[in-house]
């Protein structure tokens, strides 16, 4: 979910145009506006890492290309 | 900052992996993966992937819908609390339908008893400061992704010294059950999907105890690419025979979990054994309230003690869809007697009950 904006233990986050409230008290750091969240029940529980993300993706598409390639 | 996480909905990777998985399992003839947890079947369902990979490669679901697990002891619990203390609950949403001796709470609240839903449990500690005059107990339902919500309102509640709220912990233990479903001999799956939002919560290596029987298992995402991930993992572990967990969902699960949640649960919560429903008792199965804290305990307040369990027969076989045991089609109630509407057992109620993923899913998928 997106953060939107932060106020104290609280941020409000949108998901498919649906805006809820939920508790950062549990997380590591305050998010920031345009972060995504792991939220569950009302409460957050990581912020997501872009970073990890795309390293899986890239990994995919390495794969996915050499099969391409394997099977020219 | 501003980086979407769409990309795990990339429908050309998506069909290319795909493709990729479907070559891989075609080299198996009846492979068994569990998912764990109730959002996984309904999206393995929703993405199209449940009958995908037939019939080299089957899904079967596991015990990771919270509501449904909720025992019958349990909901006799909440059942006595509203009747002979006469106080008000405060729950989720998705226990309110879940029958108990052919009552739910869906019920009691159309007698007029007070009963609120939260989205929170920390939306219960306004509640009871609204309605000051009626004692509330907040019905902790959940695994170790919904109990530190309960210890958040529970610290709420010693902080702002509320008098008129109280948590009865009907929460589970989802390390605990691996282990026994392995010792029951239940586990007769070649790998196991496992939570992601538990995960998150609790860190992957929590889920350690797994490698006793010696089962791959992966840590899952709930995109349609982290889905297919996490299949494409699992099958090369089991290909090359390996064994022990993998995370493929690193944007939100570290090996540690999250501390501050874990240390929150560690306050106010001791393991202890537990009743599931479709396992029964089990060893450090559930999280009781601590002992410093009874007085916050509903079940110390209300002196809540061996309540007869009341067993209306019916027809419902939620208990062996829980372990894996059937599918839901396989039971003789399925959409003939049991449906959403008319429910003989909580896995067709929860959003995330597999009875309920197949009735629906089936539907739409035809």
């Amino acid at each position: 979910m997106k953060v939107l904006n932060v106020v104290d233990d609280f941020c409000t986050v949108e998901i498919n145009g649906v805006k809820k409230s939920c508790f950062i008290g549990f997380l590591e750091r305050k998010p920031e506006e345009g972060e995504y969240l792991l939220v569950h029940a009302g409460m957050a529980i990581k912020i997501l890492d872009y970073q990890s993300a795309q390293e899986i993706i890239d990994e995919l598409a390495l794969l996915i290309d050499g099969e391409l390639r394997d099977s020219e | 900052m501003n980086k979407s996480f769409d990309l795990f909905k990339d429908r050309e990777l998506a069909k290319k992996l795909f493709s990729h998985i479907k070559s891989k399992v075609s080299h198996f003839s009846n492979l068994k993966i569990m998912e764990f947890c109730g959002t996984h079947t309904h999206n393995i369902f929703q993405y199209g992937f449940r009958y995908a990979f037939q019939p080299n490669l089957k899904f079967i679901a596991g015990p990771g819908c919270p509501v449904c697990v909720t025992s019958d002891n349990e909901l006799a619990e909440a059942f006595w609390l509203l009747e002979k203390r006469g106080v008000g609950v405060i729950t989720y949403g998705d226990l309110l339908k879940v029958p108990y001796n052919g009552k739910s709470l869906f019920d009691y609240r159309s007698e007029g008893f007070s009963i609120e839903i939260v989205y929170s449990a920390i939306d219960a500690l306004s509640i009871a400061k609204k309605k000051s005059d009626k004692e509330w107990v907040f019905l902790g339902v959940g695994f170790e992704t919904t109990i530190p919500a309960t210890s958040a309102l529970l610290d709420l509640v010693v902080r702002t010294g509320i008098k008129n709220l109280s948590v009865i912990s009907f929460h589970k233990n989802t390390k605990s059950i691996i282990s026994a479903l392995g010792s029951l001999g239940e586990l007769r799956v070649d790998g196991i999907l496992l939570p992601g939002h538990v995960s998150a919560v609790v860190g992957w290596q929590y889920f350690n105890d797994i490698n006793a029987f010696g089962i791959p298992s992966v840590v899952v995402g709930f995109e349609p690419l982290d889905i297919l991930y996490g299949i494409k993992e699992l099958i090369d572990m089991i290909e090359k025979g390996e064994r022990g967990i993998k995370c493929a969902y690193k944007r939100a699960v570290q090996e540690e979990g999250n501390r501050k949640m874990l240390d929150s649960i560690n306050k106010f919560f001791d393991v202890t054994d537990c009743n599931w429903r479709g396992l029964g008792n089990i060893k450090n199965g559930g999280f009781e309230i601590k002992p410093e804290y009874s007085i916050y305990n509903a079940r110390k307040r209300y002196k809540i003690e061996n309540i007869e369990v009341l067993s209306k027969q019916n027809q419902c076989l939620c208990g062996d869809v829980l372990i894996g045991k059937i599918e839901p089609i396989e039971c003789p109630s399925f959409d003939v007697l049991c449906n959403p509407d008319a429910p003989l057992g909580p896995c067709m109620v929860s959003h995330e009950g597999t009875c309920l993923a197949y009735y629906k899913w089936s539907r739409i998928n035809g």
